[in-house]
């Protein structure tokens, strides 16, 4: 069984979900005038949708997690991304061992 | 800048996100084979799907009887998100054509969405870089994905190396980035603990849009009470 038909069903149906959102912000931009505050929100987007998609994850799976996300938190305002990424990887490693 | 260039320098400034795309996309596809699709349907979800997030809850719910309904409803949670990813991009997009634009909207991650931001608010956002990271993304995505699918589920527990920390990590470090003054602050403590407290109280995704909501309130409310030019940080003009 390499393509069965109701997997393919479901692969389509989210595919298309999907797209219907990606192109949704697009399209609805191409016909909106933007105010002082509206344009604020707008600029505000990328902080506000990323720290909600992030958040959660780091700050309520544990004490290892949350710390980890914290020191990388303080590494990142000064460092490049990939000592952000070993140093967080490595921390989260360490404080598993010795953390709840 | 030469197109080869920006394409190039697209690709290098996701980099490390590519790097901490492997082992994700690795498990995703190791995962989606023992829940009982073929290489081929994996590789094909990863291919024209391309929402990591997703894909991973998709997957958790996939089972016999197939669950259509919950499914679409699961897609259009977690990914109503990119609604407001594109439609905050789109303000960038002057320089590209209508092809291009909703072409690249297909390629919209949140990762290469944030990179595209960054770009544009410091030099102008050339189709050429954003076709660059994105495409690296897709193609480090699914190459992972494929390898993961084929090797099985010999590989592992990633969360034996952290791995599973590396895109909360990637985040975090595009995060920053974005930095400006307090305003930037206040909406990430708006975002952050709103959406923590809905994750913890509501099942399923809705804390992405209710933690954005929440943060982007913040900002436009900051800005009314500021549109009195009183304030003295402001070093940023908005």
């Amino acid at each position: 069984m390499a393509l069965d038909p109701y997997n393919l069903m479901l692969i389509a149906l989210v595919t298309a979900v999907t797209l219907a959102t990606r192109l949704g912000g697009a399209l609805i931009m191409a016909r909106v005038q933007l105010g002082p505050s509206a344009k604020a929100a707008f600029e505000a987007m990328p902080v506000a949708v990323m720290t909600a998609v992030l958040a959660p994850a780091a700050l309520t799976q544990g004490w290892a997690e949350a710390l980890a996300a914290i020191i990388a938190v303080v590494v990142g305002l000064r460092a490049p991304m990939y000592v952000v990424l070993i140093t967080g990887m490595v921390c989260v490693v360490l404080f598993r061992m010795w953390l709840p | 800048m030469s197109v080869r260039r920006e394409f190039a320098a697209g690709a290098a400034a996701i980099s490390p996100v590519l790097a901490a795309a492997v082992p994700i996309a690795l498990l995703f596809g190791t995962l989606s084979v023992s829940k009982g699709l073929s290489v081929a349907e994996t590789a094909l979800m990863s291919m024209t799907v391309f929402a990591g997030a997703l894909q991973f809850v998709a997957i958790d719910q996939w089972g016999d009887p197939l669950p259509v309904g919950l499914l679409a409803f699961t897609a259009l949670v977690v990914n109503i998100r990119h609604v407001l990813m594109g439609a905050s991009l789109g303000r960038s997009l002057g320089g590209f054509s209508p092809v291009q634009k909703y072409a690249g909207m297909f390629l919209l991650t949140d990762e290469g969405w944030a990179f595209a931001e960054q770009r544009a608010r410091r030099a102008v956002l050339t189709p050429a870089f954003y076709f660059g990271s994105g495409i690296a993304l897709w193609l480090t995505w699914n190459t992972g994905t494929l390898i993961g699918a084929l090797l099985g589920t010999g590989l592992g527990d990633p969360a034996a190396y952290g791995f599973d920390f590396a895109f909360t990590a990637v985040f975090i470090a595009i995060l920053t980035g974005f930095w400006s003054n307090w305003r930037t602050g206040a909406v990430l403590l708006a975002s952050g603990a709103v959406s923590a407290l809905v994750k913890m109280a509501v099942p399923g995704a809705w804390y992405i849009m209710a933690g954005a909501a929440a943060g982007i309130i913040v900002a436009a409310v900051l800005h009314a009470e500021d549109d009195t030019p009183s304030q003295t940080d402001g070093l940023m003009p908005s």
